[in-house]
């Protein structure tokens, strides 16, 4: 009798298992990869290629109908094309489907309309972001889809770029890698390009920053007919969109702040002008300290560098290179360049834009002052502006990498 | 009673059902329960009352005239005509009996014998030489001292050559002796026989293991033959603390299963045990050493072995010098080991032959691939259809493009490939020797090549299955990798059900099953995760250098831990 019971607990689980399970289950190939997400203002980014006329059919055909709101915005989805012909004959490819409304998530569960399997945002790689899009709304409006949906992933690249964003989802990388991997790749060695800010910019840490009412940074991606490039950044002040900094800027506000792990610097040889020479930053030790005189509040960063000579243009003309006192010279250069750079970055940031960049200089004080904070934190938009910083640069070339 | 009821309230079904349901309250005799039991009872009483009479008959036909203890079919008696007329009432019907009749002196002796399994040259030189030899004229002192000589004894101490000769008087002792090859003696005079080791049959000689192969290790291996399994392990080891103990199992074969062990070092009370449990078999017949498991494991349900089995002495010598108890079974060439555990059956010989480091990797890598072997298809089923989000982009983007080619749901496609897997293995098995190789070939190229091409299959999971075929084949004990085999088909299941939470519920159900299983005591898995036999380790995940190995496994609770050192040996010797 035990045994029977027994048997019948066990059989009715097992039917629980037959009705209850499976029921997410949704096969790989079931599911339409979105790659890369962009986001324009409604009147840009139409399908490359077509009359005026078809692209106001199209636009209608996209949509759907929108009781409130206005239809502001056009959201483009990159979707992965399984290469289905076998091993080698069709790479793999992308194509972009889009649809023009005002809350994102509507404009998604929309698109279904468009896709033959459910849209799965699991592997998405980037969100581009138009710099139209964001002059007419802040940051957070628009990014805040993307950090409720459970599907959304925190490493998920933010680019904004001045052009339609579409243009960039339509772009093949020659290489024939899926173009949503392509462009979050471009990132990936930010360390060693000190043009990109590329640390701490992904979906994860531009909500924390928001959340945290840091000012942001995020990278500058730009296209111009078949060329993609990243390099500069977007700042931004909470998340209202102030402009965009050259490269230069970023390289000198991440050794301002230390956060390059590799970078090149290159400069003028102080003996022979007109010839260029590199230093190849290995190991650097930064610390951007504030200071608290009375009234007066200034920050000082000291920055010492240890790398090697990567390049050096004036070679042949019978410098040695093995002569310390001709070394010490070029140090003393590329010690000088860093300090231009890092005061440029300062100009551009502080005089500027007026933005104290990811709150860098917010935090120090706090950490270091936090009497000082409490009594200024209020003001600090418009004390920054006026906060000196005094900058000095020691650095040290470790190898010259000659040979005789 | 239910007559009345039915009469009385036959207008309405309903209430008729009721009555019937009721039935057995009011009749205690008509629940089903009783019945069955009773006619259970019933069955049983007519099985035994028909062995009755097969028995009743026998008796009848054997003691017409000798009067007999009940547990003897007779006794035997002082006239050697009638002896040997009891002798062949029992052995009616065997015509590979030999009767063969004699003077010795000036009496009548009788040689029994069967023909096939006893050594005649033996007999001839050793016993019918030496007792007929009494009777030629020049021998008249010796023919005088056998008629002098009145009792067996005597007879086997001052004229029989043979090196073993046991003096019965028991019949039934007498006929066993006779069937397991023994010839046996009687004289006329007197009531008692002499049953003579002659013993040859035949048999396989020693050969290399089948199945258990070593690159560097002793080739030899057990064979059917019982004597020689021992006289295998006794040639490794000159040590009396080696105890061999015969028992008789199976009510009709009587074979012999000797259980071997290591007096000063076994865990005591476990050679009780195993006595106890081999005692308690009730069987017919006895054909291999896989019924004797099947009797004495702890838990016949689970699919993982509970006793190791093993055709090679030096691993049987192994696990007696670590405290384990072997029993060898006549006619099987498999011999068992217990208690079995985890961590014995991840030993292979040849960890043993190699340089400690190099096997140290292998029992390493050996113990990942019992872990792929029941999880690896299971856990690609439940990444596929529930949890793509696991896998890195491009990977992800890969086996999508792979999957987007074969129709069926990554479960059926895993089954299909599994039965196709299984099927080929079984086959392999089955056929000829000759015709494996056509098999094999057939079976690569269909699963290899045609069912991925046809989009049936996609090939990554073709690298799955096979990845874990190829682990559960990597498995040095057949019978734990068939239970990895049997095991990973549930995974499959709970995996398509419930994703990668189903395979964590199996992984627990699993772990827990193996920690609780136990086999004579010592627990299945358990053993290696019990902090109290961390030094276990240094021969079961590892294994180090001989020198280091200091002590015997604490698992097995050997009496005396220390394996190298000066209480080696000693006590009890």
């Amino acid at each position: 009798m035990v045994k029977k019971k027994i048997m019948g607990f066990m059989v009715l689980c097992f039917l629980c298992l037959l009705i209850a399970g499976c029921w997410d289950r949704r096969e790989l190939q079931d599911r339409n990869f979105v790659l890369g997400v962009a986001i324009d203002m409604a009147d840009a980014g139409e399908k490359p290629g077509l009359d005026p006329e078809q692209a106001i059919k199209v636009k209608e055909a996209e949509t759907f109908v929108q009781p409130n709101g206005k239809k502001r915005y056009r959201l483009s989805l990159q979707l992965l094309k399984f290469a289905t012909g076998g091993a080698g004959k069709d790479e793999t490819s992308t194509y972009v489907i889009s649809n023009i409304g005002e809350s994102f998530f509507e404009m998604v569960r929309d698109m279904l309309g468009q896709s033959s399997r459910s849209l799965w945002f699991e592997h998405l790689q980037v969100i581009i972001i138009s710099d139209a899009v964001l002059k007419q709304t802040g940051l957070a409006d628009i990014v805040d889809f993307f950090k409720r949906d459970s599907e959304m992933r925190s490493r998920i690249k933010v680019y904004v770029t001045p052009g339609t964003a579409r243009s960039l989802l339509e772009y093949e990388p020659p290489s024939k890698e899926a173009g949503g991997v392509y462009l979050a790749d471009l990132i990936r060695l930010h360390s060693r390009n000190n043009h990109i800010a590329g640390s701490r910019t992904d979906l994860g840490y531009t909500v924390g920053y928001l959340d945290s009412k840091s000012n942001i940074l995020l990278p500058r991606i730009e296209i111009a007919d078949k060329v993609v490039k990243l390099g500069g950044s977007a700042v931004f002040k909470k998340d209202k969109f102030v402009g965009y900094v050259d490269g230069y800027a970023v390289a000198g506000l991440k050794f301002m702040y230390g956060t390059e792990e590799s970078a090149i610097v290159a400069t003028d040889c102080p003996d022979h002008p007109g010839h260029q020479m590199a230093f190849e930053l290995f190991r650097d030790d930064t610390k951007l300290t504030p200071h608290v005189d009375g009234d007066t509040i200034y920050f000082t960063v000291d920055i010492n560098m240890y790398g090697n000579l990567g390049e050096l243009q004036c070679d042949t003309r019978q410098d040695d290179t093995l002569d310390p006192q001709y070394i010490r010279r070029l140090e003393v250069a590329f010690a000088e360049e860093i300090k231009q750079n890092v005061l440029y970055a300062d100009r551009v940031f502080r005089k500027e834009m007026q933005v104290d960049s990811i709150s860098r200089f917010a935090g120090k004080l706090k950490a270091y002052e936090p009497k000082t904070w409490a009594k200024i934190q209020d003001q600090w938009d418009e004390i920054y502006p006026t906060v000196p910083l005094i900058v000095s640069v020691n650095v040290t070339i470790q190898k010259v990498g000659s040979h005789k | 009673m239910w007559k009345i009821l039915i009469a009385g309230k036959g207008g309405s079904v309903i209430k008729n059902k009721k009555c019937i349901q009721k039935l057995s309250k009011y009749m205690p005799e008509a629940s089903l329960a009783i019945a069955k039991k009773k006619l259970e009872q019933l069955q049983d009483i007519i099985t035994q009352s028909a062995e009755f009479g097969e028995e009743i008959g026998q008796i009848i036909a054997q003691l017409r005239k000798v009067a007999a203890p009940s547990n003897e079919p007779f006794l035997f008696t002082s006239v050697l005509t009638e002896n040997e007329a009891l002798l062949r009432a029992v052995f009616r019907d065997c015509e590979d009996i030999e009767f063969r009749t004699f003077d010795a002196g000036n009496r009548k002796a009788l040689l029994v014998y069967l023909k096939g399994m006893c050594d005649t040259s033996n007999l001839e030189r050793n016993v019918l030489k030496s007792l007929m030899g009494q009777t030629s004229p020049t021998n008249a002192n010796t023919v005088n001292a056998l008629n002098g000589l009145n009792d067996m004894k005597a007879i086997s101490e001052q004229i029989l050559g043979s090196a073993s000769v046991r003096i019965v008087k028991k019949a039934n002792t007498l006929i066993e002796a006779i069937m397991a090859g023994n010839a046996l003696l009687l004289i006329d005079g007197l009531a008692e026989g002499a049953s003579i080791a002659a013993v040859k049959h035949v048999k396989r000689d020693i050969s290399a293991p089948y199945n258990e192969y070593a690159l560097q290790g002793p080739d030899e291996a057990f064979n059917e033959e019982i004597n020689d399994n021992i006289a295998l392990i006794r040639r490794r080891a000159r040590d009396t603390n080696l105890k061999v103990h015969i028992m008789r199992v199976g009510e009709r074969t009587k074979t012999s299963v000797a259980v071997l062990y290591v007096a000063n070092l076994v865990k005591p009370g476990l050679v009780e045990e195993v006595k106890r449990r081999i005692g308690l078999i009730k069987k017919d017949k006895l054909l291999n050493s896989a019924t004797i498991d099947q009797f004495i494991v702890d838990h016949p349900w689970s699919p993982f072995p509970q006793t190791q089995t093993t055709e090679r002495p030096d691993k049987m010598l192994a696990a007696l010098y670590e405290g384990r108890v072997g029993i060898i079974v006549d006619g099987t060439p498999v011999e068992i080991l217990v208690p079995c555990t985890y961590n014995v059956l991840m030993q292979a010989p040849d960890d043993y032959t190699m340089q400690p480091i190099v096997a140290s990797l292998i029992r390493f890598s050996r113990n990942a691939a019992a872990f792929l072997a029941i999880y690896l298809p299971a856990i690609y089923v439940a990444v596929v259809s529930y949890h793509p989000g696991m896998l890195p982009t491009t990977m992800a983007i890969s086996i999508a493009e792979l999957r987007a080619r074969t129709p069926f749901p990554s479960f059926l496609e895993a089954i299909m490939m599994e039965i196709l897997l299984e099927l080929i293995q079984e086959a392999i098995i089955r056929l000829p020797l000759k015709l494996t190789g056509a098999a094999s070939m057939i079976g690569a190229f269909i699963i290899g090549n045609t069912v991925v091409q046809a989009g049936l299959i996609n090939p990554l999971l073709v690298v799955v299955i096979a990845t874990t075929a190829i682990s559960s084949y990597s498995m040095p004990s057949y019978h734990f990798s068939m239970a990895l085999r049997w095991t990973r088909v549930p995974m499959l299941i709970l995996a398509s059900m419930l994703g990668l939470y189903g395979v964590i519920l199996g992984v627990l159900a699993i772990t827990i099953h193996l920690c609780s299983l136990r086999s004579f005591g010592e627990s299945y898995l358990g053993g290696m995760f019990n902090v109290d036999l961390l030094s276990d380790w240094k021969d079961s995940v590892v294994r180090l250098p001989a020198k280091l190995l200091k002590e015997r496994p604490k698992e097995f609770g050997a009496q005396d831990q220390i394996r190298i050192g000066d209480s080696d040996g000693q006590s009890g010797s």
